[in-house]
Parts: C-alpha cells; structure tokens; sequence
C-alpha cells in the first residue's frame, strides 16, 4: 500500500501540472477577454475607450505578455525574474494566488474564496447529508421491495429529480414557497441569498432578525431542497442497483438459510458490501463542497463558490477562474485516491501493491 | 413496514391536509383598543355640526348622551372591523437589488453602470446625466456656461480658440470624516486620473484638458487645450473629486489595491459605508450631516441577484424596495404589469439613450461582396424592415421605432428628415432599380449590372446571377435580439434577399479581434450606449477632417487593421458633407448653433441610411408599491435622487 500511495501521489502532481497547463490554455484560447468590448461601449465622447487605453490596461493586467510566460508568472511568479520583467508576484506555489481583474478588482483571489467557502460548506454540506439521509434507506427499501408500489414511486422519483432542470425547480420553488405562501398568509420563506439584509416578519414565527441562526435557516431551506432532490435521485438509483445485485448473492441466500431474521440479513450481510460503490461515488462528490452548485446559487443568489465561478466565467476574471479550476483538480484527484484506498480497506479482496 | 392500505391512506391524508391547509390559514387575530381617542372626537364633531348653537347646554348634554352611546358603537364597530394586521417590521431600510456585484467603488478605475448606482449613496455628482437630455449638479453652485461668463473662449472659436471654464463648489459640504470638500480634492482627482498607473479606463476627456488650478478652497479654473471646441464644456471638465486628505499618501497605483476601493469612504453622499459582505450586499448607513435634504431612510443596502425571475421574485415578495434596469429585462414587463395590478410592486418603463441598430457594411475590406455599397440597397432594407413590428411584439409597444440616430425627444432630433415606413413594395422597387431581379423564380434577387466604386476609386461588381444572400449577425443569450432577428430575416425574405442568421456569445462578437470591431459582417445588430448629448463624431465621420491649415482636426474613423482598428464608423460610411457636419456638430460651442448641424447632417443621413436606427432599448426598473420621490428618466441612474425618496406610510 505504501508504494501505491507514493506512485499515485507522484502520478497526482503530474496529472495536476498538466492539468493547469491544459486550463490556461483553454482559457487563453477562449474567445473574450477582461478588456473585450470596451471599445464599443459607449459612442459617448467622453467614454470613449482608444487603442492605447487598451494597451495600457493589458499592461496592467499583465496581459501584454506572451501566453507561455503568463503561465510561468501564474505558477512560479515574477519576483525572480529580471529587468522590465520582474515584478511583485510570488506565485501559486508560494501560495500567491493572483488578484481579480473585474469581479472584485484587485482584491486577492484567496480572499474571495475564503469570502464564499463557508456558505459552499454549510449548503453543499448540508445537502449532502440530507440526501445521504434519505437516498441510501430510499435505495435499500426499493431494493428489498423490489417491483413494489413504493419502489416504483422511487423509481419515478429518481427520474423527476434527475431530469428536473435546477433552475426551474428553483424559481418554482420560489414562486410557491415565497410569493404565493406570502400571498396566503402562510409562514413563507424568503427568495434567496444567505441572510436576510432587514428584518421580516413570518406569520407563526414572529420578527426575524437578519442575521439570526433562524433566518439563515429559512434562507437554506430551498436551496438545499433543491441540491438534495439531485442527489437522492441519483444516490437511491446507485443504492437501489448495488442493493439488488448483492441481495442476489449466494452468500445473503446462506444467511437467509441460516435463519436469520430478515433485518440482520439486510442490514449486516448485504448492506455493507452494497455500500462499497456508493462510498466511491460519495467520495468522488467530495469535491463538490468546495465548487458548489452553479446553477442553485445564482437561482437562489446564494453567496457561495458556484457562483463566484459563475460571475468570475462570464466576466472573464481569467485569475479566479484558474485558482477555482487548480483548488478543484487537486480535490478530484485527492479524492479518487481517498475513493481508491476506502475502496481497499472495506474491500479485502482488494489490494494494492 | 406499512401495508398498501396504510400508505394509500396516508398519502390520501397529506394530499387532503395539502388542499385544506391553505384554506385553514388562520386570520389575524384582533385586537382589541379601549380607548380610540380619534373614533370619539369625531363622533363628537358630527354631533356640534348637527346641533344649532342657542341651544349650546343642551348640546353638551346631548352630546354626553352620545359620547356614551358611541362607546358602545365603538366597542362593536371594533368588532366588525377587519382585524387589525400584525405588526409590520419598520421599514427604515431600502433595499435596491441589482443583477451584478460592482467590482469596485473606486469611481476611477470602474467600468460598470451597477457601479454607478452604488455611488449615487455615498457621492454626489459634479456633473450627471439629469432626467432629461442634459446635466445637473450637485456639488457646484451651477455648470458654468458662456452665456453667464463663467466659462471664457479666448479668441475665435476654432483651432485657435480655448476655454477656460470656472467651477464654483458649493460651500458647506463635508467628506464623511468632517473635512470640507474643496477644489483641492477635483485638482487632486484630476492629477490621478492623469497618472499612467491609474487604472482609468478612458482619458477621452481628461488628455483634453491643459492644465487645472485650483483658485481658491471653492474655485476651480480648468483650461481646455486649444481648439478644443467641445460643446460638453460644462458638464465633461469637472472630475468626480477624491479625498485628498485620505488618499494622497498613496500612489494612484496603490489606492486600487487599498481600502478606499472597497469602502469609497470617505464619501460627501447622502449614505456612509457600513460594511461590504461580498457576492452578496453592501450597505450604508444615513449621513446624518448631509448637505442637502434627506435621506429618509436609516440605510440602503445594495443586494445582488444575478437571476431576471429571481430579481422579479424578490422585488414582488418585498425582499427588495427596487429592482434595478441592469436585471429586469422588457420580456419581464407582461409579469410586472400583472403585479402592478395587484398592488404587489410598481414599475417604470422608459427608452432609454441606448439605442438598437442594424449596421450595415458598403466598404468591405475583406473578400465579402459589397451588396449594400449602393443606397438604394440600403433604403430597400430600410423600407422592408418592419420596425413597428419589433417595438410592438419584442417592446410590448412601450417605445416606437426610431426616425433617426437621435431620440425623438432630443433638441436635436430633426423631424423632417427622410422616414422609413415599413413599406415591402417600396423595398422591392429600389432593389429593382439597381439591378436586382428575381430571374430564376427562387424567390431570391439576383444581382444584375450591379457595380461602382469605393470611395478609395476602387472598383466594385458583384457578377451578374449571384443571388442576394447576406449574413447577420448579433448575440446569443438576448431574447430581444434573437426575436428582432427573426422578424428581419422573414421581413428580408420577402422582399427577396436571403438572410443567413449567425448569431453568436458576446464574448466573440465584441472581441477585438471580432466581426464587429474588424467590420468583418455584412449586417450585424447591436447597441450603442449614448450620452444626453447626441455626439457622433467617432460614428459618421469618414473622411479626414483639416482645418485651414490643412492640418488634421479628426482622422476617418472607419477601423482599418493599419490604425491598430481605431474608430467606430464600423459602415465603412464616407460621406464627405456629413462628416463636416458631425464634425461641426461636435465642435460648436452653443446648442443653438450645433442645432442647424446636427439636422443638416440627419438629412443626408437618413438619406444615405449607413445604419438602420431600431429603437431605443426599453430600461425597465421595478419598485415597491410604496417607495415614492423617485424619477427616472432616459440617460440617468435611477439612484440620482436618492435622498429624496421615501416609503409613503
């Protein structure tokens, strides 16, 4: 196991270089650019942006560099470098990780991950355990009672919520819960964001005030409806076919055999080894915690990574967009190792030398 | 664990629970007053009315009678009545939501309109775009003019002249930490803006400026460099002034990168900064010392929403007091005047100064062919674009189709010239009268002894039999455009020419090195953004223009690879006249006299038709039913007057 993990963390570093590398050329070879268009937004006189109003601005920006240089600045900064190249940067692997051009400008990249991450957390976290919650004994149900009603009520379910676009479900689930439930005199909820910004008034639940454990609460709850309906979809079907597969094994039919009682069967022969490919694909959705869900959080305007990525893509804040694309590789990597290993260690056939 | 039956049931009980819920919502409960102090001098008001006044004592007595009767009145009445809603949060915080996070509130280095609309809380303007087609003022006693003497041309108006422009700041007016505004901050904030480091997007106006002195603490002289004939003398010279006392140990370069960007404080507006939560709001709080009225509310907050219907959906539920033009589209107005009806929220439709057009190319400089280098071509496409069409289907009918390159409304609108009536027969006649001819019966022109030449002297001919087939372009991802598009498209094939529709990401259309910007298209669509003040000298100007001494006052701006692509007569339009007029238009002083200019030039415009003006873009804002004192109008941020608004109680 030991040599595995060091050939796979020297497999990961080179995967994740090239993955950079792959990243920032897509991104310079993307049409569009921080500075594009500025020469046609206004026929004002007196906004009029001329070419060496551009040139200075890319100068500014550093975008007046060759690409491939751009990419070493990016990765190993500029501060070595010498003559009219040198400069103040340190960086991303001496943990400077570049300024924003236009979402926050010039405000460092790591402040506004920092800024997002703890609402990603409690949003993709929560969702996370949510849908666990409810897909893996939803999955193990209509797996026992296979071809019964409530598996295929499951079953449509699962197809709803995985076909469900994100973003009308979100503004459906403001429509009803927000405006229409406001409109009744039912306790509603609010539209979106994280908190609110005053306070309000909710029938049966008296003032809330902005800022309050209740009101971020309230403020979660359709997101996190939204988020977790994905994932039960998927993570009960996962469940559901694991179950069935294992439930067919000669080993469940000895235990049944045995007498034992049907829940000792299900929950201590089968469960288990149906949990290891759900555990995989669990872990490989670890990553998500961190990069959020673009589509929920701009429906909800929901202050988290999603949506900073979202903002940063279509203004072309080339910086944020590289640091959110590394932060990401590097967890999808970790985590199919962490997938790998788990996989092992529940598995004892599996073994990795 | 449950059998069938028992889950049928249950899922029968939520279902009945689910429809009688909803019809179970409990009213308010009363309350119940004692005293009603109004509800009794009332009664007895009506009372002393009734009764002549001889009889004086037996009024009081009569009326102790009826005191007692309407207590008892009181008492039921209290109960019959509607009960009494619970209580309401104070609303002493307004609440505007925006579609975007601006990037920065460092007014110099910013490009973005959302901006704007933040920094009308914590700034006021030296000059702004009013609710009109001019400027007002807010930090100056007036915008100086020629006519009241405070602005001076030495010499003739022309290469020679220059002007020198007076500013006087309006005494008592104080940054947000207690020191006075003076023309030491507009001198300072002209020294920055001039620093290559600064970050300023555009110097278009500051690199006019000689020098700036600062007279006196309220005094400002600017003077313009010579033959700078700009009419915009007023309201263009005065810049946005920055805390010198806070700044001025810092480098332009540094103050980008320091608090003052994410705070913009101190301010001299009506709001202080309180905090800035990223991604999700700013807000400020009242400036208790501010110089004008107001404001009236305790703090604004800024909140941004990126989604249209979730902006409609927080601005209907009362999430937020306004929703800004930036967010709410046209296509949201059938839903708003639905809402409106309800009392659920007001709105405010108006043409905006950014105004749809359709370019079109008569100087390709690449291989395409020159189909519209004649105006016939032009006018044809002209007559057979069904503009009513547009505004009412895409525009809801809220603005009309444009008769020129300049608002309907503007003192410099000339109503005379030359009009485009959708008119598909019209169309078809000037096609047939340069050569065009349907031959093969495909319901597609063809041309015939089409040819001329470039205003270079280079000839041109489109080879007998080539079938009239265009491409058009415009953007992705914009409802409107893609709806004008196909109505253009259908319109064009009416009248026999093919229109092949390319449309495609802004990010590519606008790119430098895109279609628009190398005048690689052969029609294409999009907006200008203009000023109160028509302008236009960067869009028609197609010739070089010289003063006597044959120097060169402006270059053609038709973008050309050789002028690193410079300009925005994107046409390819040479009209010698016209530019001189432009020109003209642009580089006189008084308003009167740009009149006779800007109307001479809009006739041979809408003669010659390099571009077919649409409409002008429809901004919609939205507003709480009960927020008043706000005013928009067609070029200014709704938040000019902020604090003047109020919530009607």
């Amino acid at each position: 196991m030991t040599n595995y993990l060091i050939r796979r963390s020297l497999s990961m570093l080179i995967v994740l270089l090239i993955s950079t590398m792959a990243i920032f050329a897509l991104l310079t070879a993307a049409p569009g650019g921080p500075l594009d268009g500025l020469r046609m937004r206004s026929s004002s006189a007196r906004d009029r942006v001329s070419t060496e109003d551009i040139k200075r601005l890319e100068k500014m920006l550093g975008l007046d560099k060759p690409a491939y240089l751009r990419y070493v600045v990016w990765l190993l900064g500029d501060d070595w470098l010498s003559g009219d190249l040198k400069g103040e940067r340190h960086g991303v692997l001496r943990g400077d990780w570049g300024e924003s051009w236009k979402v926050a400008q010039s405000q460092e990249v790591m402040m506004l991950i920092k800024s997002r991450l703890p609402n990603t957390l409690i949003l993709m976290g929560t969702s996370l355990l949510l849908s666990l919650a409810v897909a893996i004994p939803i999955g193990i149900f209509s797996a026992v009672k296979q071809y019964s009603k409530l598996d295929y009520v499951v079953t449509m379910g699962s197809f709803v919520g995985l076909s469900m676009p994100v973003f009308w479900f979100g503004i459906m689930l403001i429509l009803v819960f927000a405006l229409k439930f406001k409109e009744w005199g039912l306790p509603y909820l609010p539209t979106g964001g994280v908190a609110a910004v005053r306070t309000y008034v909710i029938p049966g639940l008296g003032t809330v005030q902005p800022g309050t454990l209740l009101d971020r609460v309230l403020h979660l709850l359709m997101p996190t409806v939204v988020l977790s309906l994905l994932y039960m979809a998927s993570w009960s079907r996962f469940t559901r076919a694991s179950m069935l597969e294992v439930l067919r094994q000669d080993y469940v039919r000895t235990a049944r055999a045995k007498g034992l009682i049907e829940r000792i069967v299900i929950t201590k022969h089968a469960l288990r080894n149906a949990l290891i490919p759900v555990i995989t694909i669990i872990a490989l959705q670890l990553p998500g915690l961190f990069t959020g869900a673009i589509m929920t959080e701009t429906v909800f305007a929901y202050t988290g990574m999603g949506r900073l990525y979202y903002d940063s893509m279509t203004q072309s804040d080339w910086p944020i967009v590289m640091v959110i694309l590394f932060i990401t590789a590097i967890l999808y990597v970790l985590s199919s190792l962490v997938a790998d290993v788990t996989y092992a260690v529940i598995d004892p056939r599996i073994q990795y030398s | 664990m449950f059998s069938n039956k028992k889950w049928m049931i249950l899922i029968a009980l939520v279902a009945i629970a689910a429809m009688v819920l909803p019809a179970c919502a409990p009213p308010a409960t009363p309350e119940v007053v004692v005293k009603e102090v109004p509800v009794e001098k009332k009664v007895i008001e009506t009372v002393i009315v009734e009764k002549e006044v001889p009889v004086e004592k037996e009024v009081v007595k009569e009326v102790e009678k009826e005191v007692i009767r309407t207590v008892v009145v009181e008492k039921e009445v209290r109960v019959e009545v509607t009960a009494v809603p619970p209580p309401k949060a104070v609303k002493d915080t307004l609440v505007i939501c925006m579609s975007q996070e601006p990037d920065t509130l460092y007014v110099v280095t910013s490009n973005m309109a959302v901006q704007r609309n933040v920094y009308n809380a914590y700034m006021d303007m030296g000059s702004a775009s009013d609710t009109g087609y001019w400027f007002y003022t807010e930090l100056l006693e007036k915008l100086p003019t020629l006519e009241d003497g405070d602005a001076v041309l030495i010499g003739e108006e022309g290469p020679e002249g220059q002007l020198v422009i007076t500013y006087k700041i309006k005494p008592g007016i104080y940054w947000h930490d207690g020191e006075p505004l003076t023309a030491e901050d507009f001198k300072y904030a002209y020294d920055v803006r001039m620093d290559p480091n600064s970050g300023i997007v555009s110097r278009a106006t500051i690199e006019k400026i000689e020098s700036m002195e600062v007279v006196d603490d309220l005094t400002l002289k600017v003077t313009l460099k010579k033959g700078i004939m700009d009419p915009m003398y007023g309201p263009y010279y005065i810049p946005e002034p920055l805390p010198k006392h806070a700044l001025d140990s810092m480098t332009p370069e540094e103050i980008i990168d320091s608090e003052y960007s994410r705070t913009g404080y101190p301010g001299v507006g009506p709001f202080v900064f309180e905090e800035w939560v990223a991604g999700d709001h700013i807000s400020f709080t009242k400036n208790e010392n501010y110089f004008q009225s107001g404001p009236n509310f305790e703090k604004v907050v800024f909140r941004f929403i990126p989604d249209t219907n979730a902006l409609m959906a927080a601005l209907i539920a009362g999430d937020c007091d306004v929703a800004t033009n930036d967010g709410l589209q046209v296509t949201n107005l059938p839903f708003l005047q639905q809402a409106k009806a309800k009392g659920l929220v007001d709105y405010h439709a108006q043409a905006g100064t950014v105004w749809e057009h359709v370019d079109i190319n008569q100087w390709p400089w690449d291989d395409r062919l020159p189909w519209f280098a004649k105006k016939e071509a032009r006018q044809a496409l002209g007559y057979g674009t069904n503009r009513l069409q547009m505004t009412e289907q895409i525009l809801y009918g809220e603005t009309a189709p444009m008769e020129s390159w300049i608002p309907s409304d503007s003192w410099a609108f000339n109503p005379d010239a030359k009009k485009y009536p959708y008119d598909p027969d019209k169309a078809k006649e000037l096609l047939a009268s340069v050569g065009f001819e349907d031959k093969d019966g495909d319901g597609v022109v063809e041309a015939y002894g089409y040819s001329g030449t470039y205003p270079d002297g280079t000839a041109w001919e489109i080879p007998d039999g080539t079938p009239f087939e265009v491409s058009f372009n415009t953007t992705t991802g914009n409802a409107m455009r893609e709806a004008l598009s196909q109505i253009l498209q259908a319109n064009m094939a009416d009248i026999g020419i093919k229109v092949n529709l390319d449309l495609m990401p802004s990010s590519v259309y606008f790119a430098d090195d895109g279609p628009l910007s190398q005048c690689r298209f052969d029609i294409c669509e999009y907006a200008w953004v203009s000023d109160p003040d028509p302008g236009g000298d960067t869009l028609w100007i197609g010739v070089d223009i010289l003063n006597e001494a044959g120097e060169v006052m402006i270059t053609e701006q038709i973008p050309r690879e050789e002028d690193d692509w410079n300009g925005q007569n994107y046409d390819g339009w040479v009209n010698e006249e016209a530019s001189k007029l432009s020109f003209d238009a642009t580089n006189t002083l008084r308003q009167s006299e740009r009149i006779p200019f800007y109307f001479a030039q809009q006739v041979i415009f809408m003669e010659e038709l390099p571009t077919l003006p649409l409409f002008q873009r429809v901004e919609v804002t939205g507003f709480a039913p009960d927020l008043k004192g706000w005013v928009k109008g067609p070029s200014n941020y709704v938040t000019w007057n902020i604090h003047e608004w109020y919530f009607e109680d």
